[in-house]
């Protein structure tokens, strides 16, 4: 069983996130901001982040640019879910560190497959 | 005699005169002279030399000064032979009745007469007198009495010459001196012919009577010399007059100024009484004098081809009414005719009179043309700058002075030093180039065959404002290809580029907006397709609540979307308002209901009974909706929100407050504005569209109310909306 921090500050997107997670068989902690998902890692790393970009306060970029400098998580997988599907964005999201880059609405089995294929890289990297 | 002084002079010259050749004639008479006892002192001597007086002073030749004219005649040849021959008293009386009468057969004027009467009389006074005194008991003849009558002569001439002078003085308004330097030498030559003339007549006569038609042969020399005169003055005024007529062609006047000025110098420059000068081609027909009579004179027609589109122009000229009273005949009742060299001369000045009616209406046209240009350079909403080949601004329009805040003052003949085209226009707009679309050079991109370039400028002025400007480029290339001109006009499209900016930024947030609903719809949408069957009840349950909420969110953000653009599309025209008398307090007290999660923050301070105003209870229901769910959005979950109802004679206010972060002060005016949000779309913490406001304002006014806004950073923000209290008439039906 894997755990999952699902980041987001609109709680119908994130109680979506999580009954998908939740029926694939992953445990699934809530963020509704970057602040709390830092937190949130802080206190109990997850095995992977799916998190927005575009929130109030710190942004998906910011927070997944503050777990890349710190060198026990530069590794953590990290799924971006945003709404900006341009080219600036998505290239923004990547060059972030980001290990998938999703946008919305998104397809539920997509997210799964992603989530299994980052756990399997994580794995395969342990 | 144009002025009153004028003729006040003339008249004051008149009576010296006068007086001075009645004293003249007084003391000639009165004085008991000695003199040599005249052989032919006899009434029939006395009766010739009336008549040949009298034909003298008829058959003159008419001199020109200025715009009078003098007489010159052998009249005083004849004085010379009445004092060789007769006694003194009737010396002078004899010439001044011959004069008298050649005056009124010559219908001369009143004034004129008896100036000449005077003058006359006292020149005659004076030769008679000073004769007789210096020949005293002489025969005629005798080197006494020769020595006598000349210097008798010069004196009659003096005389003459002095009273001349002043009359023309008076008239011409030049000084005395003046006019006698100018008429000194005619006086003398005409003083020296007269007594030669006189005195051959008198010593043929006296000597071999049978010889003396040959004394008409200096006579005639006499008058062929005043003709030789009288020619010159007239080509001297003629040449005056045509000078003034060249000046009066450059002056670039209108056509019928033109006209009429020529026409005037024509009518002074061929002594005619009147001239017409017409362009039949353009209808225009100027007289000179204004509505002379052209029945009175013959009508001399020159016609001659102007040349151009204007067809012919004419000069119609009135001659042969010389001299006399207006509607007198005058004694030459035969009408003057041109002269070849005359006519040769109007046919030159109406060749030119053609050609400067032409240039004057080629003139004309195009000051009208260029002050068309001038107001569209003046009027028009795009900048325009000229500059010339060096880079020095010729022109610079009221626009462009308010797109780059330089008055044209300050800018028009400042010269750019950049040689680049581009780098000198930012230079002249004072202002530093951000960015040229396309990137081009246009010393290079300007060519002769390739005259014009349409450049998009950012450029930022000194006082930091960026703006956006549209250049549209036009060189004008001499024919050695060099730059002679270049024309510049520039749009600015700063304020299209600010709405351009507006509107992507709406299509960002209405985007991210449209899509945030549809994220949790599509995604439980596909789970219960995909695993349904493994979700148990409450899962179900939530994922149907999750879509129908947020259905109903997209719904409402369609209507909002819809209700702005018939907005701007057809003003408060588009939007059909139902008003009526309605109770406030309950409409408020249902929209509170109607939001979400606001119930328990509510704090309603409303009267017991009814309010009633005049609204649309479902477009008032949509600004209580929004100012409701703004107040909820914009503060802390748990801080209240104040609603509160009152009236007053005018109106009832509905209040929203709340305990929210507030509203900076220079954003209080465009929170109403469409598409306007005080957050960045791209980092704000609150989802909108930025309509919210705007339609709240625009179903306000259109149910004749209004929304205010008073806020404070950090305190929180209260909206005011005042609807219109119904007359009392109207509420009770």
């Amino acid at each position: 069983m894997r755990s999952v921090l699902v980041v987001d500050d609109e709680p119908n997107v994130r109680s979506l996130v999580r009954d998908v997670l939740e029926l694939n068989g992953y445990q699934v902690r809530e963020a509704s901001s970057g602040g709390e998902a830092l937190t949130a890692v802080d206190s109990q790393p997850p095995d992977c982040v799916v998190m927005d970009v575009m929130m109030p306060g710190l942004s998906g970029i910011d927070v997944l640019a503050e777990l890349r400098s710190r060198p026990v998580l530069d590794a953590l997988p990290v799924l971006l879910l945003s709404a900006a599907d341009d080219d600036h964005s998505t290239w923004a999201g990547w060059r972030a560190g980001a290990n998938c880059y999703l946008t919305k609405p998104f397809d539920p089995d997509m997210l799964t497959a992603w989530l299994l294929r980052l756990s399997t890289d994580d794995a395969q990297a342990d | 005699m144009s002025s009153p002084a004028g003729t006040l002079r003339v008249r004051g010259t008149v009576a010296v005169t006068v007086c001075a050749g009645i004293v003249g004639v007084a003391a000639v008479t009165v004085v008991p002279w000695s003199y040599h006892p005249r052989i032919h002192a006899t009434p029939i001597w006395a009766a010739i030399l009336l008549a040949l007086s009298c034909v003298g002073e008829l058959a003159y030749v008419r001199m020109r000064h200025g715009t009078s004219f003098e007489d010159l005649t052998v009249y005083e040849a004849v004085v010379v032979a009445s004092v060789l021959l007769l006694p003194p008293a009737a010396a002078m009386l004899v010439p001044l009745v011959a004069l008298l009468a050649a005056s009124a057969i010559l219908r001369r004027r009143l004034v004129k007469t008896v100036f000449n009467l005077g003058s006359y009389a006292a020149s005659t006074s004076a030769m008679v007198a000073i004769y007789t005194a210096l020949a005293g008991g002489q025969q005629p003849f005798s080197a006494r009495s020769v020595g006598a009558v000349v210097v008798a002569a010069g004196a009659f001439a003096a005389v003459n010459l002095l009273a001349l002078a002043t009359v023309l003085s008076a008239t011409e308004q030049s000084t005395l001196t003046s006019v006698i330097r100018a008429e000194w030498r005619l006086s003398a030559f005409m003083a020296i012919g007269n007594v030669a003339l006189g005195a051959v007549a008198v010593a043929l006569a006296m000597q071999t009577p049978v010889l003396l038609p040959f004394a008409s042969l200096p006579a005639l020399t006499l008058g062929y010399a005043y003709r030789a005169v009288a020619r010159g003055a007239d080509e001297r005024a003629r040449t005056g007059h045509l000078v003034a007529l060249g000046g009066m062609l450059a002056t670039g006047s209108p056509p019928e100024r033109v006209l009429l000025d020529v026409a005037n110098v024509v009518q002074q420059a061929f002594d005619a009484s009147a001239v017409r000068a017409l362009v039949p081609s353009r209808g225009w027909i100027v007289t000179v004098p204004d509505g002379a009579d052209r029945a009175t004179g013959q009508v001399e027609i020159v016609d001659a081809d102007g040349g151009d589109e204007l067809g012919m122009v004419q000069l119609q000229l009135v001659l042969g009414q010389r001299s006399g009273v207006p509607g007198a005949r005058p004694w030459q009742g035969k009408p003057r005719r041109l002269s070849d060299s005359e006519k040769a001369l109007l046919t030159s000045i109406v060749q030119m009179l053609a050609s400067a009616v032409g240039t004057a209406v080629h003139a004309h046209a195009l000051r009208e043309e260029t002050a068309k240009l001038a107001s569209v350079v003046e009027n028009a909403s795009d900048g325009i700058v000229v500059l010339d080949g060096r880079g020095t601004v010729v022109l610079w329009s009221p626009a462009l002075a308010a797109i780059t805040g330089r008055d044209a003052s300050t800018v028009v003949g400042t010269r750019s030093t950049r040689r680049e085209p581009l780098s000198t226009l930012a230079e002249v707009l004072g202002a530093t180039v951000v960015e040229a679309l396309p990137p081009v050079d246009l010393t290079k991109a300007l060519r002769p065959d390739q005259p014009c370039a349409a450049v998009a400028l950012t450029v930022r002025r000194p006082d930091g404002d960026e703006r956006h400007l549209r250049a549209s480029v036009s060189a004008l290339f001499g024919a050695d290809s060099m730059l002679q001109k270049m024309v510049v006009i520039v749009h600015d499209v700063t304020a299209d580029e600010r709405l351009s900016r507006l509107k992507n930024d709406f299509v960002a947030t209405v985007s991210h907006e449209l899509r945030t609903p549809i994220t949790p719809i599509k995604g439980y949408a596909r789970l219960l397709a995909t695993r349904g069957a493994a979700m148990d009840d409450e899962q179900r349950s939530r994922a149907l609540r999750v879509i129908e909420d947020r259905a109903d969110h997209l719904s409402r953000l369609v209507d909002d979307l819809l209700l702005a653009s018939k907005m701007s599309v057809d003003g408060l025209g588009g939007i059909p308002m139902d008003l009526a008398a309605h109770d406030v307090v309950a409409l408020v007290r249902h929209a509170v209901g109607g939001v979400s999660n606001i119930a328990e923050r509510t704090v309603l301070d409303v009267p017991d009974g009814e309010l009633v105003a005049r609204c649309d209870p479902t477009r008032l229901n949509q600004c209580l909706t929004n100012m409701l769910t703004n107040a909820q959005k914009y503060s802390p979950p748990a801080t209240p929100i104040s609603v509160r109802v009152w009236s007053d004679d005018e109106a009832v206010t509905i209040a929203v407050a709340d305990e929210g972060r507030g509203i900076p002060a220079d954003e209080l005016e465009r929170i109403f504005h469409r598409f306007h949000r005080v957050e960045d779309p791209m980092t704000m913490t609150t989802d909108g569209t930025g309509l919210g406001l705007f339609i709240t304002r625009e179903l306000a006014r259109a149910m004749g109310a209004d929304i205010s806004v008073v806020s404070e950073l950090g305190v929180g923000s209260c909206f005011t909306l005042r609807l219109q209290v119904l007359p009392v008439a109207a509420s009770a039906a």
